[in-house]
């Protein structure tokens, strides 16, 4: 036993004040947790959903173009330099700079003139381009597409899975920009043939008014061994996103990255979109605020209706001998345990609420349970402190009990 | 060994101010055993505050072995009420949320260094020199008010105090119970505790070898000394 001991004592004897206490307090501290649980997510999921606006940084091959004419006749431009970019390099320069945490998708593209047949019989000269789906799908949310997209499982109005599929370098198929299906007479299920492979048509897209109708859309890794080009790209679309950090930046970095590169900025999406993030992040931690500052009032206030009742025990603690911060320490320790044991009480509560409510609003399913040490501790930690803070007028209003207030008969 | 000089002390409640002391000077040897009497209102409980530390006085001063308490400090005056001074209230004081055995240890658990084995026991002593080591595990609401007594004087006794101040130990028991408490301050003073003692009660105040009377925050008479009244 030691000083401690005796605001342990009381707690526990006083369990359902304490349990009353602690309740008030973790509420607030799962509501708060709960909150910038949902507001990260949100963010997080925002971040995705605006990401679909498109890329806004743009890495291209960098070539220099001679104007070639003569006696005042021009004869067009002449363009010198790589014609691709190395795709690993690309990968590498976005995982290595310093704001490689704020890109969010890196989308490299093929761009080749193939020779399809479709189901007219005679071959079309049309635009080919290879993507990577995941990431292309990532960045073009706006796209509709009449079945379904290769690398997903065959939708509503899909074509059967090829058996060629069990071999996992084989094209899983294209998707066919609206007018080029148009042109090569295909639908979702049909055929066509590339660089003499048959591909199945897996989905056509829905009119776009770009530039994506009038090409065939395929895996990059196809395009790329059909025309020797092996790791190659024509360009690669990045999609950033920053709080703080100007686009600009990030471009700057790439491009001291890749020194064959030629990296341009898409300016004003991003800014807006971080904007409305900030904004959305701001309100939920005012909101967070709020909540904390009226459990703390709450604590502050239960505790000096505890020092008004119990001054007796204080005087009587006085006239044994206790020192002023001894009885400081009495009252700030009880409220620091409340406010320990809401933060890891609160922590958990407001995770799962968290994902209950995320659950609700459709965004993010099955986030929750996603329990973090550190956060944890940092929870605990943080509201102790503030049941800590919230005790120091009660507690200094105690410390300051003459011992004579023992003596005063009720 | 305590000593009170010319001590004033007076209350301001609304409006009207009380002089609870005039002007009151008293000694106390050290192991005397001293009876403060009077009626209700004549500044005993206060006198027996000052002497305590637990109140100041306006004006005079109060020696403990010759040095001014209001010179010690805040510090020496805490050391103070922790190792010399043991108090007994009229109405017990006990904490109530700890077991009369943690009541008893209460004195050391001004620290955060945890109490040894050895002060455990020496708390388990007092309270069966005060009869109650079956109750160690008793919250003060399970115990009667003539035991809740009894925890305190053991309280006053496991920090070996050299003198016990005690406002109506009494006041607030029936007569058998009272009887038992004396007894047990008369034989603790045989053992050379100082004891100064505030009651109404005329037979208690016999008891004491110095015994005096206060009227209006004044002390009446010097008493008759009656020595050795504290049965054997
Ligand atoms: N804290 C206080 N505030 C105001 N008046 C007080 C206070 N304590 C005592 N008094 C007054 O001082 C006088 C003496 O009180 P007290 O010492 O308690 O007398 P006793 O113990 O002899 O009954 C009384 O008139 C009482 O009302
Ligand atoms: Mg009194």
């Amino acid at each position: 036993m030691n000083i401690l001991s005796i605001p342990l004592r009381y707690m526990l004897r006083k369990w359902p004040k304490t349990l009353l206490l602690f309740g008030v307090f973790t509420l607030g501290a799962a509501s708060v947790v709960a909150l910038d649980h949902v507001s990260s997510r949100v963010a997080a999921n925002m971040e995705r959903q605006l990401a679909a606006f498109g890329a806004n940084i743009l890495v291209r091959p960098r070539t220099d173009t001679l104007r070639v004419g003569y006696g005042g006749v021009s004869l067009g431009a002449m363009q010198f330099g790589a014609r691709h970019l190395d795709e690993a390099a690309v990968e590498r320069a976005a995982a290595t700079i310093a704001d490689r945490a704020n890109i969010a998708t890196v989308a490299p593209k093929l761009l080749a003139l193939a020779m399809v047949r479709g189901a007219g019989g005679s071959p079309v000269n049309v635009g080919l381009v290879g993507v990577r789906w995941d990431r292309e799908r990532r960045i073009k949310s706006h796209w509709r597409v009449d079945g379904a997209y290769p690398d997903e499982a065959a939708g509503p109005a899909g074509p059967a899975r090829p058996a060629k599929l069990a071999d996992p370098d084989a094209p899983r198929g294209v998707v066919a920009g609206a007018r080029a299906a148009a042109a090569l007479g295909v639908a979702p299920g049909g055929v066509v043939r590339i660089a003499g492979q048959d591909l199945r048509v897996a989905g056509v897209l829905r009119p776009t008014g770009g530039d994506d109708d009038s090409v065939l859309l395929a895996d990059l890794d196809f395009v790329q061994r059909a025309f020797g080009l092996e790791g190659k790209a024509s360009f690669v679309e990045v999609a950033a996103l920053c709080s703080g950090c100007p686009i600009d930046e990030i471009a700057a970095q790439l491009a001291a990255a890749l020194p064959g590169a030629e990296v341009g900025a898409l300016q004003g999406v991003v800014r807006q979109r971080m904007h409305s993030i900030g904004f959305v992040q701001k309100l939920l931690l005012g909101v967070s605020l709020v909540i904390l500052l009226t459990a703390c009032a709450m604590v502050g206030l239960s505790m000096l209706a505890a020092v008004n009742e119990r001054v007796r025990e204080i005087g009587l603690l006085r006239s044994l001998g206790f020192s002023r911060g001894a009885v400081f320490v009495i009252f700030c320790f009880e409220a620091a345990c409340i406010g320990l044991a809401a933060g890891l009480a609160g922590y958990a509560l407001g995770t799962l609420a968290g994902g209950e409510a995320l659950g609700l609003i459709d965004v993010a399913r099955g986030a929750a349970g996603e329990f973090d040490g550190v956060r944890l501790a940092a929870t605990a930690g943080l509201m102790g402190l503030l049941a800590t803070l919230a005790a120091f007028a009660p507690a200094w209003k105690a410390a300051r009990t003459e011992p004579s207030r023992a003596l005063t008969a009720l | 060994m305590l000593e009170v000089r010319n001590v004033s002390k007076a209350f301001a409640a609304e409006g009207t101010v009380t002089q609870a002391l005039h002007r009151i000077n008293l000694a106390v040897a050290g192991g005397d055993f001293v009876s403060v009497a009077g009626p209700s209102g004549s500044g005993k409980s206060t006198l027996l505050g000052v002497m305590s530390t637990l109140v100041a006085p306006d004006e005079g001063a109060v020696l403990y072995n010759g040095e001014n308490v209001a010179a010690m400090g805040e510090r020496g005056v805490d050391r103070l009420r922790r190792r010399d001074f043991g108090v007994v209230f009229q109405f017990h004081h006990l904490m109530p949320t700890m077991t009369a055995l943690e009541n008893v240890l209460l004195p050391f658990l001004h620290r955060l260094r945890p109490v040894g084995a050895s002060l455990a026991d020496r708390a388990r002593e007092c309270l069966e020199r005060v009869g109650l080591a079956h109750k160690a595990d008793c919250l003060p609401a399970h115990l009667s008010g003539g035991e809740q007594q009894r925890v305190a004087i053991a309280r006053a006794l496991v920090k070996r105090s050299r003198i016990l101040f005690a406002d109506e130990p009494t006041g607030s028991l029936d007569s058998a119970t009272g009887d038992r408490i004396m007894e047990l301050l008369c034989g603790l003073n045989a053992e050379g505790l100082a004891v100064v003692m505030v009651t109404h009660n005329e037979e208690y105040a016999a008891l004491a070898r110095t015994r005096l009377t206060m009227r209006d925050g004044m002390l009446a008479d010097a008493g008759g000394t009656c020595c050795a009244a504290c049965p054997a």
